[in-house]
């Protein structure tokens, strides 16, 4: 059974049809690729199944739980994660505080109860991602990579079952870009289920098990990364040829 | 001069109240309304009216202001659900100016213009000294309790909300249930400012809570700085201390009020331009 199944999902902006009938699994435990070029309505698919934007129709299930008229704190809560295009974070918090607040689901509690269990989890989780040194230090006075290193983080700690990440390598040095990589590999064998929109084909035929492709707000192909990066109109709707 | 002092120091310690409690809204939360003079007004008048027509005793008196001006304050908050930015200061701008309309025109109940003389307090406070005692003791109490709120998990989950609305709703963060529940805390503190002042004065009328107290409330806690309550203590303190110490310059009386608010003016206009921070604050104001 599909972790996530995304149905007849349709928005438009004013007279624009951002996406149109999208409709795509996600098998649990697999990393899957959503590629499609500039304006193909990838991050406003992100937005929809995670509710920050309101579909005109379509359906969004998690696990076999119905999300689509749930709030976006709720959908998260659900049981999705995920980071974001152009990074958000908490500008006047640390890279610790990212962390307690993203493991923390209960956010009404006056009294702070964190035991031991709950330290090493944040420690666990800044190791994972290579940013224990920093943990005092606020969000703006890092570096961009870790910028974007801390936003996987947040998603990371959250309790999740689906993680979605947006771009998370656009902008970053070649560098941190193989850590990427080599860390998606790796919370896949530890059982994670990704979802991640990628521009860097390289990226994706280095960790993608499943490629979805988008153009002009529907899905135009999808399949194992081979197949569907040397399809004919999966080269026109990129190249435009 | 020891008068002086005390009242001084007494009138501290109340306004440091309805600072801090302006800062869980503004400061933990980023919610910035501009109807916090009006919310006071509630919580003294709440007092005001409890002890004088119903003589209800004053702890109880007190309790009830805070009650009432959470529950003000909580439902006017929801509003931010569909109404945003510049709207929503409006909004609650106009609510500011209801609640003095309405407690002039309601001359049944409030007496109107001529306000409500005679407010009953225990007859412990007509030693000045120890009211004063009293108030500094609920501020430094208020102070506690609001800084743990500050570092729990619901005060920190505030931060998300104020920094970046739409990550914190990914991390499955009620915003509205967080903003309504920082607006009904600020309230509480608001109203018992607003109550403490009504005991302090024994006199008030609808127009101490106009605009002018809006404004010295907003001075005194963007000088202190957002997000940290000895900075609403510190900010108020130090510009209370400004505002009275004008009285001691010489100047012919007339001018000494239009002197007091261009000197108070200018102060927060510096801060805002070169220290948006304030004196000792966490959050930059935007």
């Amino acid at each position: 059974m599909a972790l996530l199944s995304i149905n007849n999902l349709s928005k438009h902006f004013g007279g624009v049809q951002a996406v149109k009938g999208c409709a795509f699994d996600v098998q649990p435990n697999t990393i899957t690729a959503l590629i499609g070029p500039n304006g193909a309505g990838k991050t406003t698919v992100f937005n929809l199944v995670s509710g920050l934007i309101e579909a005109d129709s379509g359906s969004v299930v998690l696990a076999g739980t119905d999300l689509t008229n749930l709030a976006a704190h709720r959908r998260a809560r659900a049981g999705l994660s995920r980071t974001f295009q152009l990074v958000r974070l908490f500008k006047n918090l640390t890279v610790r505080e990212h962390v307690y607040l993203a493991l923390h689901e209960d956010d009404i509690s006056l009294l702070s109860k964190d035991g031991p269990e709950f330290e090493q989890k944040m420690i666990d989780v800044l190791k994972t991602v290579g940013l224990e040194k920093p943990a005092e230090t606020l969000a703006p006075d890092l570096s961009y990579g870790q910028q974007k290193l801390l936003d996987l983080a947040r998603a990371l700690a959250k309790p999740h079952q689906l993680l979605m990440l947006d771009e998370p390598v656009a902008g970053v040095n070649p560098v941190l870009r193989e850590r990427f990589k080599t860390l998606l590999k790796e919370l896949k064998a530890k059982g994670e289920t990704i979802l991640v929109i990628e521009h860097d084909m390289d990226f994706v035929r280095s960790v993608a098990d499943h490629v979805i492709v988008m153009d002009q707000g529907a899905v135009l192909a999808q399949g194992k990364p081979e197949e569907v990066l040397s399809d004919k109109r999966v080269l026109e709707a990129y190249l435009g040829t | 001069m020891e008068a002086f002092l005390i009242y001084f120091l007494t009138l501290g310690a109340i306004f440091s109240i309805g600072t801090m409690g302006y800062n869980v809204s503004a400061g933990y939360a980023g919610f910035f309304t501009l109807a916090h003079a009006g919310i006071v007004a509630v919580g003294a008048y709440t007092y005001a009216l409890l002890t004088l027509k119903l003589d209800v005793p004053f702890g109880l008196a007190i309790i009830a202001a805070m009650v009432f001006s959470a529950l003000v304050s909580a439902l006017l908050s929801f509003a931010s659900k569909k109404i945003r930015g510049d709207a929503f200061a409006i909004l609650t701008l106009w609510f500011g100016f209801v609640v003095v309309t309405v407690l002039l025109n309601w001359r049944d109940l409030t007496r109107g213009a001529l306000g409500l003389p005679g407010i009953p307090h225990p007859a412990l406070f007509n030693d000045k000294v120890l009211l004063f005692l009293f108030c500094v003791i609920v501020m430094i109490l208020s102070y506690v309790v609001l800084e743990r709120i500050g570092s729990s998990p619901f005060g920190r989950a505030l931060g998300a909300v104020r920094d970046d609305e739409t990550a914190a709703l990914a991390l499955g963060k009620d915003v509205v249930r967080l903003r309504v529940s920082s607006a009904a805390i600020s309230g509480a503190f608001a109203g018992l400012s607003g109550a403490l002042l009504a005991v302090f004065l024994g006199f008030i009328d609808p127009n101490l809570f106009g605009i002018p107290l809006l404004v010295q409330f907003i001075g005194y806690m963007v000088i202190g700085g957002l997000g940290r309550m000895e900075a609403s203590i510190a900010g108020t303190f130090l510009m209370l201390g400004v505002r009275e110490g004008v009285r001691f310059l010489p100047f012919e009386p007339e001018l000494v009020g239009a002197l007091r608010e261009i000197i108070f003016a200018a102060i927060l206009g510096l801060v805002i331009l070169y220290r948006p921070k304030g004196i000792m604050g966490k959050v930059e104001l935007e």
